[in-house]
């Protein structure tokens, strides 16, 4: 999707909108409906996942240094939303380079380690009426949300031999943040070879945290860039996502 | 003509190892402001951005035959950035600021005539990419009153083009690796480091417009210079501290 410029969110945050189905745009939005798989189906409302596909990036700029882009080949976050949009919410976020935990690498020759400290954060889905970016919802976040909060730990042996802890998350001047989200038919989906629900980041902002006690190389923020299959639970609280969503306007 | 003898035998001198004012003082850690800090580019959001400043207080400048001791301060000011948007990053630059170095001191005791100096000025292009290396494009005005106001090693068209590294190199003969210093921060309120970037790997171009703004001493300068100074024969090391400032903190 494309990014609202000035516009922030920590990854957790982002996470959150990319697990999100149908929402409401600020100039046009409508309540969404979100349903099992088809536009006449039944209302769904209960717990998701969004898993990445192609890479991910998370693109910066550090002093003296400039670009620090960090490419990772796995993001998974879970969460949940109600069949109308409202009550949106992730409570679980996983960034690293392969499924398990291995650092991603970046381009000052060091690799960045990813780690969910907390993910307490929350938005709603809309419908876009007017189907801005050829969307068809969008996840609305809010800003100034302090219980969502990301670790990362940049390496750049190139630079410095300390590694940069930095900390990430919405913080208290982070604008409201919006991800486009794609029925599994819309022709400008991410990937229109896969006929599921999709959604995108690209150039999701997030802030580096003030409370909290950061390295001097930290970039200030930081963009995010990720395309995701998004999928309910055919069977309530089983674990497995295996359902197809689909996005309609409320009557 | 005594005059322009003396101030050719002053040129003459230029090769010679300049017995130059001691470099500066190790941990004399400099004043930083941010008055050079360029002006973002339309539409740019200042969390991507900060100015970045860098004084180079020693180290040497080799440019063929000529053996510069950095005894000046040279003071360059640039902002890096990103597009959000697009993941490309920007370099826009904003000053250099360097004093005339003294080559050679008047060798009659006349600080005007017979001295001759070296001021290092931008070239019209700086840019910071991924290693990191800092490619710098630069001229030196030499200073002297034969010479003339316009006499320089390299142009805005013809520059000396350096690639400058915290790593090691990899010059061209006859020129031997050399290396970096990595930054090590001297104070983290204001944030300040010290580091080391190098480059020996760069040629250097001829004289240009020396003498009475004709080039009628260019080949004097090359003679005595050594130049036009092919890659493997010229080093440049700055020794340096450097600050920086976020753009939130700038605009307003």
């Amino acid at each position: 999707m494309k990014s609202v410029a000035r516009v922030s969110a920590p990854l957790a945050a982002a996470a959150v909108a990319l697990i999100l189905l149908p929402g409401t745009a600020v100039a046009a939005e409508s309540t969404p409906v979100i349903r099992a798989g088809t536009a006449t189906a039944a209302a769904y409302s209960g717990k998701i996942q969004a898993l990445s596909f192609g890479e991910v990036y998370f693109s910066g700029n550090a002093p003296f240094i400039g670009l620090v882009d960090t490419t990772c080949q796995y993001a998974q976050l879970r969460g949940g939303v109600n069949s109308n949009g409202t009550g949106g919410y992730v409570n679980y976020v996983q960034i690293d380079n392969n499924g398990s935990g291995g650092a991603c690498p970046n381009n000052q020759g060091g690799t960045t380690t990813i780690t969910t400290v907390n993910t307490n954060g929350s938005g709603t889905i809309y419908y876009d009426d007017d189907h801005a970016n050829n969307r068809d919802t969008f996840l609305k976040l809010p800003g100034n949300q302090p219980g969502v909060k990301i670790k990362a730990v940049i390496e750049m042996p190139a630079v410095t031999t300390e590694p940069q802890t930095c900390y990430y998350g919405l913080t208290a001047d982070t604008p409201t943040l919006e991800i486009d989200l794609y029925n599994p038919d819309n022709p400008n989906r991410p990937d229109p070879t896969l006929a599921q629900a999709q959604g995108s980041a690209q150039g999701q902002q997030f802030y580096l945290m003030p409370t909290e006690t950061n390295d001097v190389y930290c970039p200030e923020a930081a963009a995010a860039f990720a395309n995701v299959v998004v999928k309910g639970e055919s069977v309530p609280n089983s674990g497995t996502y295996n359902q197809k969503l689909y996005a309609t306007k409320a009557p | 003509m005594k005059r322009a003898k003396a101030a050719l035998a002053a040129l003459l001198m230029l090769a010679t190892p300049a017995a130059m004012a001691s470099p500066a003082q190790a941990e004399d850690i400099p004043a930083f402001d941010f008055a050079d800090c360029p002006d973002l580019p339309d539409r740019a959001d200042p969390r991507f951005w900060t100015c970045n400043v860098i004084i180079v207080n020693g180290g040497k400048f080799v440019l063929g035959k000529f053996d510069q001791v950095i005894n000046k301060q040279m003071k360059i000011t640039y902002a890096t950035g990103l597009d959000p948007d697009t993941r490309k990053q920007v370099t826009v630059f904003g000053r250099l600021r360097a004093e005339r170095m003294t080559v050679r001191k008047g060798i009659f005791g006349d600080p005007i005539l017979t001295a001759v100096y070296a001021e290092p000025q931008y070239a019209g292009s700086f840019d910071v990419v991924p290693g990191p290396i800092w490619k710098m494009a630069l001229k030196v005005r030499i200073i002297n009153p034969v010479l003339g106001h316009n006499c320089r090693l390299g142009s805005d068209r013809n520059p000396l083009r350096l690639n400058l590294i915290l790593g090691t190199t990899n010059p061209p003969p006859p020129n031997t690796p050399i290396s970096g210093v990595k930054p090590v921060l001297v104070s983290t309120n204001p944030p300040i480091q010290k580091a080391t970037i190098v480059d020996n790997a760069f040629a250097v171009p001829g004289a240009e417009s020396c003498g009475l703004g004709l080039g009628l001493l260019n080949a004097v300068v090359n003679s005595q210079a050594g130049t036009p100074a092919a890659a493997g024969r010229n080093t440049a090391i700055f020794q340096q501290y450097g600050s920086f400032k976020k753009y939130t903190d700038i605009v307003p």
